[in-house]
Protein backbone atom coordinates (compact mmCIF):
# COMPACT_ATOMS: atom_id res chain seq x y z
CA UNK A 1 0.00 0.00 0.00
CA UNK A 2 1.94 2.53 -1.17
CA UNK A 3 -0.69 4.89 -2.21
CA UNK A 4 -2.16 7.97 -0.27
CA UNK A 5 -5.06 6.92 1.15
CA UNK A 6 -8.43 9.76 -0.21
CA UNK A 7 -9.56 11.70 2.06
CA UNK A 8 -13.39 11.09 3.46
CA UNK A 9 -15.06 13.76 1.28
CA UNK A 10 -13.39 12.19 -1.78
CA UNK A 11 -14.62 8.75 -0.54
CA UNK A 12 -18.33 10.34 0.27
CA UNK A 13 -18.32 11.76 -3.39
CA UNK A 14 -17.24 8.72 -4.79
CA UNK A 15 -20.93 6.79 -3.14
CA UNK A 16 -22.82 9.39 -4.38
CA UNK A 17 -21.33 8.70 -7.63
CA UNK A 18 -21.50 4.98 -7.45
CA UNK A 19 -25.22 5.20 -7.01
CA UNK A 20 -25.70 7.39 -10.20
CA UNK A 21 -22.98 4.86 -12.04
CA UNK A 22 -24.76 1.90 -10.42
CA UNK A 23 -27.73 2.69 -12.89
CA UNK A 24 -25.73 3.39 -15.53
CA UNK A 25 -23.21 0.90 -15.98
CA UNK A 26 -24.13 -1.63 -13.55
CA UNK A 27 -21.56 -2.56 -9.87
CA UNK A 28 -18.51 -0.75 -9.69
CA UNK A 29 -16.74 -1.98 -6.15
CA UNK A 30 -13.22 0.06 -5.62
CA UNK A 31 -13.09 2.79 -4.14
CA UNK A 32 -10.45 3.09 -1.63
CA UNK A 33 -7.45 4.07 -3.62
CA UNK A 34 -6.39 7.02 -5.79
CA UNK A 35 -6.46 4.67 -8.86
CA UNK A 36 -10.09 3.48 -8.22
CA UNK A 37 -10.76 7.26 -7.65
CA UNK A 38 -9.30 8.65 -11.19
CA UNK A 39 -11.60 5.67 -12.69
CA UNK A 40 -14.78 7.11 -11.29
CA UNK A 41 -13.54 10.55 -12.98
CA UNK A 42 -12.79 8.96 -16.45
CA UNK A 43 -16.62 7.20 -15.94
CA UNK A 44 -18.09 10.36 -14.72
CA UNK A 45 -16.13 12.81 -17.68
CA UNK A 46 -17.99 10.25 -19.99
CA UNK A 47 -21.52 10.09 -18.39
CA UNK A 48 -24.38 11.32 -20.34
CA UNK A 49 -25.82 12.52 -16.82
CA UNK A 50 -24.52 15.84 -16.11
CA UNK A 51 -25.33 15.32 -11.94
CA UNK A 52 -22.60 12.95 -12.71
CA UNK A 53 -20.37 14.72 -14.53
CA UNK A 54 -20.07 17.64 -11.92
CA UNK A 55 -19.36 14.99 -9.44
CA UNK A 56 -16.50 13.80 -11.41
CA UNK A 57 -15.42 17.69 -11.57
CA UNK A 58 -15.52 18.01 -8.15
CA UNK A 59 -13.58 14.68 -7.44
CA UNK A 60 -10.95 15.36 -9.50
CA UNK A 61 -10.38 19.15 -8.04
CA UNK A 62 -10.37 17.47 -4.31
CA UNK A 63 -8.00 14.02 -5.85
CA UNK A 64 -5.76 16.06 -7.66
CA UNK A 65 -5.32 18.75 -4.80
CA UNK A 66 -2.62 17.64 -2.17
CA UNK A 67 -3.77 15.77 0.46
CA UNK A 68 -3.70 17.92 3.74
CA UNK A 69 -3.18 15.24 6.06
CA UNK A 70 -2.27 12.28 4.81
CA UNK A 71 -2.13 8.89 7.12
CA UNK A 72 1.10 8.57 9.64
CA UNK A 73 2.66 5.51 8.56
CA UNK A 74 2.72 2.99 10.79
CA UNK A 75 6.55 2.48 10.79
CA UNK A 76 7.73 2.49 14.53
CA UNK A 77 10.88 3.40 14.07
CA UNK A 78 13.38 5.59 11.59
CA UNK A 79 14.84 2.22 10.82
CA UNK A 80 11.47 0.44 9.67
CA UNK A 81 10.69 3.64 7.92
CA UNK A 82 13.72 3.13 6.13
CA UNK A 83 13.15 -0.44 5.26
CA UNK A 84 9.81 -0.06 3.96
CA UNK A 85 8.61 0.43 0.70
CA UNK A 86 7.17 4.20 1.24
CA UNK A 87 10.32 5.60 -0.01
CA UNK A 88 11.03 3.40 -3.42
CA UNK A 89 10.58 6.59 -5.37
CA UNK A 90 12.10 10.00 -4.51
CA UNK A 91 10.40 11.41 -1.53
CA UNK A 92 10.39 14.28 0.72
CA UNK A 93 10.31 12.99 4.44
CA UNK A 94 8.78 16.06 6.70
CA UNK A 95 9.27 15.31 10.37
CA UNK A 96 7.65 16.99 13.36
CA UNK A 97 10.68 16.55 15.57
CA UNK A 98 13.87 16.45 12.62
CA UNK A 99 14.80 18.75 9.53
CA UNK A 100 12.81 17.27 6.06
CA UNK A 101 15.22 15.65 3.69
CA UNK A 102 14.98 14.05 0.63
CA UNK A 103 15.63 10.39 -0.35
CA UNK A 104 16.30 9.36 -3.89
CA UNK A 105 16.41 5.54 -3.81
CA UNK A 106 16.62 4.95 -7.18
CA UNK A 107 19.57 7.12 -7.66
CA UNK A 108 21.04 5.46 -4.00
CA UNK A 109 21.32 9.01 -2.21
CA UNK A 110 19.86 11.42 -0.02
CA UNK A 111 19.89 15.01 -0.36
CA UNK A 112 19.91 17.41 2.48
CA UNK A 113 20.06 20.79 3.52
CA UNK A 114 22.77 19.96 6.03
CA UNK A 115 25.72 17.75 6.72
CA UNK A 116 25.31 14.00 6.67
CA UNK A 117 26.71 14.07 10.25
CA UNK A 118 23.98 16.68 11.48
CA UNK A 119 21.64 13.98 9.88
CA UNK A 120 22.95 10.97 12.03
CA UNK A 121 22.74 13.23 14.95
CA UNK A 122 19.38 14.48 14.23
CA UNK A 123 17.93 10.31 13.50
CA UNK A 124 20.21 9.07 16.63
CA UNK A 125 17.40 9.27 18.90
CA UNK A 126 14.76 8.16 16.58
CA UNK A 127 16.44 4.88 16.55
CA UNK A 128 14.07 2.72 18.06
CA UNK A 129 10.87 5.63 18.36
CA UNK A 130 8.21 6.50 16.63
CA UNK A 131 9.93 8.98 13.90
CA UNK A 132 7.34 11.33 13.87
CA UNK A 133 6.77 11.29 9.99
CA UNK A 134 4.32 13.84 8.86
CA UNK A 135 4.60 13.47 5.28
CA UNK A 136 5.92 11.84 1.93
CA UNK A 137 5.79 13.92 -0.33
CA UNK A 138 6.83 12.41 -3.80
CA UNK A 139 9.51 14.60 -5.83
CA UNK A 140 9.47 15.13 -9.71
CA UNK A 141 12.44 14.48 -11.80
CA UNK A 142 12.29 18.76 -12.54
CA UNK A 143 12.53 19.31 -8.78
CA UNK A 144 15.12 17.10 -8.05
CA UNK A 145 17.19 18.38 -10.48
CA UNK A 146 17.01 21.82 -8.93
CA UNK A 147 17.40 20.23 -5.54
CA UNK A 148 20.49 18.85 -7.04
CA UNK A 149 21.82 22.02 -7.48
CA UNK A 150 21.73 23.48 -3.83
CA UNK A 151 21.29 20.44 -2.00
CA UNK A 152 24.08 17.96 -0.32
CA UNK A 153 24.33 14.65 -1.79
CA UNK A 154 25.27 11.84 0.87
CA UNK A 155 25.33 8.33 -0.36
CA UNK A 156 21.81 6.34 0.37
CA UNK A 157 24.01 3.11 1.70
CA UNK A 158 25.97 5.16 3.71
CA UNK A 159 22.74 6.23 5.51
CA UNK A 160 21.43 3.10 5.57
CA UNK A 161 24.06 1.36 6.74
CA UNK A 162 25.22 3.74 9.17
CA UNK A 163 21.45 3.90 10.79
CA UNK A 164 21.62 -0.13 10.73
CA UNK A 165 24.75 -0.25 12.67
CA UNK A 166 23.89 2.06 15.13
CA UNK A 167 20.13 2.09 15.38
CA UNK A 168 19.43 -1.30 15.88
CA UNK A 169 19.15 -1.92 19.52
CA UNK A 170 19.14 -6.02 19.47
CA UNK A 171 16.18 -5.50 17.26
CA UNK A 172 16.10 -7.59 14.18
CA UNK A 173 13.76 -5.54 11.42
CA UNK A 174 10.27 -7.28 10.87
CA UNK A 175 11.30 -8.57 7.69
CA UNK A 176 14.66 -10.44 8.30
CA UNK A 177 13.35 -11.58 11.35
CA UNK A 178 10.87 -13.12 9.53
CA UNK A 179 13.81 -15.21 7.08
CA UNK A 180 14.67 -18.68 8.14
CA UNK A 181 18.53 -18.12 7.60
CA UNK A 182 20.62 -15.37 6.00
CA UNK A 183 22.76 -15.16 3.41
CA UNK A 184 24.57 -12.28 1.66
CA UNK A 185 24.48 -11.31 -1.72
CA UNK A 186 27.65 -9.16 -1.82
CA UNK A 187 30.22 -7.89 0.07
CA UNK A 188 29.84 -4.26 1.59
CA UNK A 189 32.44 -1.91 0.12
CA UNK A 190 34.59 -1.66 3.64
CA UNK A 191 36.59 0.62 1.66
CA UNK A 192 34.10 3.39 1.97
CA UNK A 193 32.00 2.02 4.33
CA UNK A 194 32.80 2.43 8.14
CA UNK A 195 33.38 -0.77 9.71
CA UNK A 196 34.77 -3.11 12.66
CA UNK A 197 37.06 -6.15 11.87
CA UNK A 198 33.93 -8.41 12.73
CA UNK A 199 31.71 -6.85 9.99
CA UNK A 200 34.45 -8.09 7.17
CA UNK A 201 34.29 -11.40 8.89
CA UNK A 202 30.80 -11.90 9.24
CA UNK A 203 30.22 -10.49 5.77
CA UNK A 204 32.54 -13.28 4.45
CA UNK A 205 31.25 -15.92 6.65
CA UNK A 206 27.67 -14.93 5.06
CA UNK A 207 29.20 -14.62 1.68
CA UNK A 208 30.67 -18.63 1.76
CA UNK A 209 27.83 -20.23 3.91
CA UNK A 210 24.32 -19.84 5.03
CA UNK A 211 23.28 -19.29 8.70
CA UNK A 212 20.51 -18.22 10.74
CA UNK A 213 21.38 -15.86 13.28
CA UNK A 214 22.56 -18.08 16.00
CA UNK A 215 24.40 -19.61 13.52
CA UNK A 216 26.43 -16.35 12.27
CA UNK A 217 27.05 -15.33 16.44
CA UNK A 218 28.66 -19.23 16.65
CA UNK A 219 30.41 -19.30 13.12
CA UNK A 220 32.10 -15.99 13.33
CA UNK A 221 32.44 -14.97 17.69
CA UNK A 222 30.31 -11.94 17.04
CA UNK A 223 28.19 -10.99 20.18
CA UNK A 224 23.95 -11.26 18.79
CA UNK A 225 23.87 -7.34 19.04
CA UNK A 226 26.66 -6.94 16.61
CA UNK A 227 25.19 -9.85 14.39
CA UNK A 228 21.70 -7.76 14.67
CA UNK A 229 22.91 -4.75 13.85
CA UNK A 230 25.23 -5.68 10.50
CA UNK A 231 22.03 -7.89 9.38
CA UNK A 232 19.75 -4.78 9.80
CA UNK A 233 22.28 -2.43 7.81
CA UNK A 234 22.88 -5.50 5.05
CA UNK A 235 19.36 -5.45 4.58
CA UNK A 236 18.60 -1.92 4.40
CA UNK A 237 21.17 -1.56 1.51
CA UNK A 238 19.59 -4.61 0.04
CA UNK A 239 22.23 -7.13 0.46
CA UNK A 240 20.72 -9.55 2.85
CA UNK A 241 19.26 -12.55 1.21
CA UNK A 242 16.44 -14.91 2.51
CA UNK A 243 17.15 -18.24 2.91
CA UNK A 244 14.52 -21.61 3.62
CA UNK A 245 15.20 -23.90 6.33
CA UNK A 246 17.54 -22.72 9.20
CA UNK A 247 20.60 -24.17 8.55
CA UNK A 248 22.21 -25.27 11.74
CA UNK A 249 24.75 -23.65 14.26
CA UNK A 250 28.14 -24.78 12.17
CA UNK A 251 30.19 -27.17 14.59
CA UNK A 252 33.42 -25.11 15.18
CA UNK A 253 35.47 -27.29 12.62
CA UNK A 254 38.70 -28.70 13.65
CA UNK A 255 41.20 -26.53 12.49
CA UNK A 256 42.96 -28.16 9.41
CA UNK A 257 46.33 -27.01 8.24
CA UNK A 258 44.77 -24.68 6.33
CA UNK A 259 42.86 -22.83 8.74
CA UNK A 260 45.37 -22.72 11.70
CA UNK A 261 47.79 -21.01 9.25
CA UNK A 262 45.44 -18.48 8.20
CA UNK A 263 45.03 -17.84 11.84
CA UNK A 264 48.22 -17.29 12.70
CA UNK A 265 48.43 -15.11 9.27
CA UNK A 266 45.78 -12.81 10.60
CA UNK A 267 47.07 -12.58 14.70
CA UNK A 268 50.49 -11.15 13.32
CA UNK A 269 48.79 -8.93 11.51
CA UNK A 270 46.50 -7.65 13.96
CA UNK A 271 43.22 -8.48 12.34
CA UNK A 272 41.07 -9.28 15.64
CA UNK A 273 39.46 -12.67 16.28
CA UNK B 1 64.79 -23.07 7.00
CA UNK B 2 63.67 -26.64 6.68
CA UNK B 3 60.87 -26.64 9.31
CA UNK B 4 59.46 -23.43 7.70
CA UNK B 5 56.20 -23.28 6.51
CA UNK B 6 55.52 -21.48 3.52
CA UNK B 7 52.37 -19.40 2.30
CA UNK B 8 52.07 -17.01 -0.59
CA UNK B 9 50.39 -14.43 -2.16
CA UNK B 10 50.04 -13.36 -4.90
CA UNK B 11 49.43 -9.23 -6.04
CA UNK B 12 48.36 -8.83 -9.57
CA UNK B 13 46.76 -6.15 -11.90
CA UNK B 14 47.63 -3.98 -14.57
CA UNK B 15 50.76 -1.80 -14.47
CA UNK B 16 50.44 1.17 -12.39
CA UNK B 17 47.60 -0.49 -10.09
CA UNK B 18 49.57 -0.26 -6.99
CA UNK B 19 51.04 -4.15 -6.95
CA UNK B 20 54.23 -2.41 -5.90
CA UNK B 21 53.12 0.06 -2.96
CA UNK B 22 50.43 -2.23 -1.90
CA UNK B 23 53.44 -5.03 -0.67
CA UNK B 24 55.41 -1.97 0.56
CA UNK B 25 52.57 -1.18 2.74
CA UNK B 26 53.08 -4.70 4.55
CA UNK B 27 56.27 -6.39 4.06
CA UNK B 28 58.79 -6.35 6.78
CA UNK B 29 62.03 -6.63 4.29
CA UNK B 30 62.40 -3.44 1.92
CA UNK B 31 60.81 -5.20 -1.02
CA UNK B 32 62.69 -7.09 -3.29
CA UNK B 33 61.86 -5.26 -6.86
CA UNK B 34 64.01 -3.96 -9.61
CA UNK B 35 62.20 -0.74 -11.05
CA UNK B 36 63.33 0.59 -14.02
CA UNK B 37 62.39 4.00 -15.56
CA UNK B 38 59.42 3.37 -17.64
CA UNK B 39 59.01 3.48 -21.38
CA UNK B 40 56.44 2.22 -22.93
CA UNK B 41 52.82 2.50 -22.17
CA UNK B 42 54.05 3.14 -18.34
CA UNK B 43 55.49 6.20 -19.10
CA UNK B 44 52.77 8.99 -18.72
CA UNK B 45 51.32 7.43 -15.67
CA UNK B 46 54.33 7.21 -13.51
CA UNK B 47 58.30 7.03 -13.67
CA UNK B 48 59.12 3.97 -12.89
CA UNK B 49 57.68 -0.13 -13.54
CA UNK B 50 58.78 -2.75 -11.97
CA UNK B 51 60.80 -5.51 -14.48
CA UNK B 52 60.63 -8.86 -13.32
CA UNK B 53 58.44 -9.38 -9.84
CA UNK B 54 57.94 -7.90 -6.49
CA UNK B 55 58.78 -9.36 -3.33
CA UNK B 56 58.15 -9.04 0.11
CA UNK B 57 57.75 -11.00 3.41
CA UNK B 58 56.45 -11.55 6.64
CA UNK B 59 57.69 -13.59 9.45
CA UNK B 60 54.51 -14.61 11.00
CA UNK B 61 56.19 -16.89 13.78
CA UNK B 62 58.95 -19.28 13.94
CA UNK B 63 57.61 -21.67 11.89
CA UNK B 64 55.98 -19.42 9.06
CA UNK B 65 56.61 -17.26 6.53
CA UNK B 66 54.23 -15.22 4.39
CA UNK B 67 55.48 -14.47 1.21
CA UNK B 68 54.16 -11.50 -0.94
CA UNK B 69 54.56 -11.60 -4.90
CA UNK B 70 54.00 -9.39 -7.76
CA UNK B 71 53.31 -10.20 -10.77
CA UNK B 72 54.99 -7.67 -13.41
CA UNK B 73 52.57 -5.31 -15.18
CA UNK B 74 54.30 -5.49 -18.05
CA UNK B 75 52.15 -8.41 -20.54
CA UNK B 76 55.86 -9.07 -21.73
CA UNK B 77 56.74 -10.73 -18.79
CA UNK B 78 53.68 -12.56 -19.00
CA UNK B 79 55.43 -16.50 -18.49
CA UNK B 80 55.81 -15.67 -15.33
CA UNK B 81 52.74 -15.40 -13.99
CA UNK B 82 52.48 -19.41 -13.90
CA UNK B 83 55.44 -20.38 -12.09
CA UNK B 84 54.65 -17.38 -9.61
CA UNK B 85 51.08 -18.54 -8.95
CA UNK B 86 51.11 -22.33 -8.57
CA UNK B 87 50.04 -23.03 -4.77
CA UNK B 88 49.51 -19.86 -3.90
CA UNK B 89 47.02 -19.30 -0.78
CA UNK B 90 45.01 -16.45 -2.84
CA UNK B 91 45.22 -13.84 -5.27
CA UNK B 92 45.02 -10.03 -4.52
CA UNK B 93 43.88 -8.43 -7.76
CA UNK B 94 44.07 -4.98 -8.21
CA UNK B 95 42.64 -2.66 -10.57
CA UNK B 96 43.20 0.79 -11.60
CA UNK B 97 39.73 2.65 -11.87
CA UNK B 98 41.52 5.18 -13.84
CA UNK B 99 42.12 3.22 -16.74
CA UNK B 100 40.06 3.26 -20.13
CA UNK B 101 38.45 -0.29 -19.28
CA UNK B 102 39.16 -1.08 -15.82
CA UNK B 103 36.66 -4.02 -16.30
CA UNK B 104 38.10 -5.35 -19.25
CA UNK B 105 41.51 -4.90 -17.14
CA UNK B 106 40.08 -7.39 -14.51
CA UNK B 107 38.78 -9.87 -16.57
CA UNK B 108 42.38 -9.99 -18.13
CA UNK B 109 43.64 -11.37 -14.41
CA UNK B 110 40.69 -13.40 -13.70
CA UNK B 111 40.51 -15.40 -16.76
CA UNK B 112 44.28 -15.82 -16.82
CA UNK B 113 44.40 -17.14 -13.24
CA UNK B 114 40.89 -18.91 -13.66
CA UNK B 115 41.77 -22.47 -12.10
CA UNK B 116 44.17 -20.94 -9.48
CA UNK B 117 41.64 -18.99 -7.97
CA UNK B 118 38.85 -21.78 -8.30
CA UNK B 119 41.28 -23.56 -6.28
CA UNK B 120 41.80 -20.58 -3.35
CA UNK B 121 40.39 -17.42 -3.75
CA UNK B 122 40.69 -13.68 -4.84
CA UNK B 123 39.83 -10.15 -3.68
CA UNK B 124 39.79 -7.17 -5.83
CA UNK B 125 41.22 -3.87 -4.37
CA UNK B 126 39.93 -0.79 -7.01
CA UNK B 127 42.29 1.98 -6.46
CA UNK B 128 42.29 5.54 -7.91
CA UNK B 129 38.70 5.95 -7.38
CA UNK B 130 39.67 9.55 -6.06
CA UNK B 131 40.51 10.05 -9.91
CA UNK B 132 37.41 8.22 -11.15
CA UNK B 133 35.05 6.47 -9.61
CA UNK B 134 33.50 5.03 -12.28
CA UNK B 135 32.79 2.25 -12.77
CA UNK B 136 31.71 1.94 -9.64
CA UNK B 137 31.54 -0.99 -7.17
CA UNK B 138 28.03 -1.87 -8.06
CA UNK B 139 29.13 -2.30 -11.94
CA UNK B 140 32.22 -4.58 -10.63
CA UNK B 141 29.31 -6.86 -8.96
CA UNK B 142 27.18 -6.86 -12.28
CA UNK B 143 29.95 -7.74 -13.94
CA UNK B 144 31.76 -10.55 -11.87
CA UNK B 145 27.70 -11.81 -11.59
CA UNK B 146 27.52 -12.14 -15.20
CA UNK B 147 30.64 -14.15 -14.91
CA UNK B 148 29.21 -16.61 -13.01
CA UNK B 149 32.15 -15.53 -10.39
CA UNK B 150 31.78 -13.85 -6.69
CA UNK B 151 35.09 -12.17 -5.37
CA UNK B 152 35.23 -9.23 -2.56
CA UNK B 153 35.40 -5.86 -4.11
CA UNK B 154 36.93 -3.27 -2.20
CA UNK B 155 37.40 0.19 -3.13
CA UNK B 156 40.89 1.04 -1.72
CA UNK B 157 43.98 3.21 -1.35
CA UNK B 158 46.60 0.82 -1.01
CA UNK B 159 49.22 3.58 -0.18
CA UNK B 160 47.25 3.29 3.26
CA UNK B 161 48.50 0.05 5.16
CA UNK B 162 45.44 -0.82 6.85
CA UNK B 163 43.42 -0.89 3.10
CA UNK B 164 45.81 -3.50 2.17
CA UNK B 165 45.45 -5.23 5.34
CA UNK B 166 41.73 -5.23 4.52
CA UNK B 167 42.07 -6.69 1.29
CA UNK B 168 44.47 -9.23 2.84
CA UNK B 169 41.76 -9.91 5.58
CA UNK B 170 39.48 -10.89 3.30
CA UNK B 171 41.08 -12.96 0.78
CA UNK B 172 42.13 -14.95 4.09
CA UNK B 173 38.45 -15.03 6.12
CA UNK B 174 37.49 -16.83 2.39
CA UNK B 175 39.46 -19.36 2.63
CA UNK B 176 38.97 -19.81 6.37
CA UNK B 177 35.15 -20.33 5.87
CA UNK B 178 35.29 -21.85 1.91
N1 LIG C 1 45.67 8.87 -6.60
C1 LIG C 1 45.88 7.61 -6.18
N2 LIG C 1 47.08 7.08 -6.38
C2 LIG C 1 47.29 5.82 -5.96
C3 LIG C 1 46.31 5.07 -5.34
N3 LIG C 1 46.79 3.83 -5.06
C4 LIG C 1 48.05 3.85 -5.49
N4 LIG C 1 48.38 5.04 -6.03
C5 LIG C 1 49.63 5.46 -6.68
O1 LIG C 1 49.68 4.72 -7.89
C6 LIG C 1 51.00 4.29 -8.16
C7 LIG C 1 51.05 2.77 -8.22
O2 LIG C 1 52.32 2.41 -8.64
P1 LIG C 1 53.00 1.00 -8.38
O3 LIG C 1 52.75 0.55 -6.99
O4 LIG C 1 54.40 1.13 -8.82
O5 LIG C 1 52.17 0.11 -9.37
P2 LIG C 1 52.53 -1.34 -9.90
O6 LIG C 1 51.25 -2.10 -9.96
O7 LIG C 1 53.63 -1.93 -9.11
O8 LIG C 1 52.99 -1.02 -11.39
P3 LIG C 1 54.01 -1.85 -12.37
O9 LIG C 1 55.17 -2.27 -11.56
O10 LIG C 1 54.40 -0.87 -13.41
O11 LIG C 1 53.25 -2.97 -12.96
C8 LIG C 1 51.84 4.84 -7.05
O12 LIG C 1 52.40 6.05 -7.48
C9 LIG C 1 50.85 5.06 -5.90
O13 LIG C 1 51.26 6.08 -5.05
C10 LIG C 1 45.01 5.67 -5.14
O14 LIG C 1 44.06 5.08 -4.62
N5 LIG C 1 44.87 6.96 -5.58
MG1 LIG D 1 55.44 -2.52 -9.59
Amino acid sequence: MNQPILSKEAIALMLRMRFLIKNEFGELLSFQTQEAAAKFCEYGFRSSQPALRELAQLLSSLISAPVSEAPRPRESSILELLASDLIEQPVRLVFTRIPAFVIDKPRRRCLLNFSFEELLEELRPLGTVDPGLTRLEPISLGELAELEKKAISASLPGLMWLCGLQFSQGQLLPKPRSFPAFGLSRWPDFGTLPHAAQHLKMATFLMRKTASLDGLTAGTGATKNEAVAFLNACFLCGWLKRVEGVAPPAPAAPKSGLRGVIGRIRVRLGMSG
Amino acid sequence: MSNMTEVKIIFTGTMGAGKTTAINAISEIKTISTEAVATDETAQRKETTTVGMDYGEVTVDEGLVLRLYGTPGQRRFRHMWEILAKGALGFVILVDNARPAPLEDLSIYLDNFKNHIAASAAVIGVTRTDVSAQPDIDAYYQYLAEREEMHPVMTVDVRRREDVLMLLDSLLLSREFE
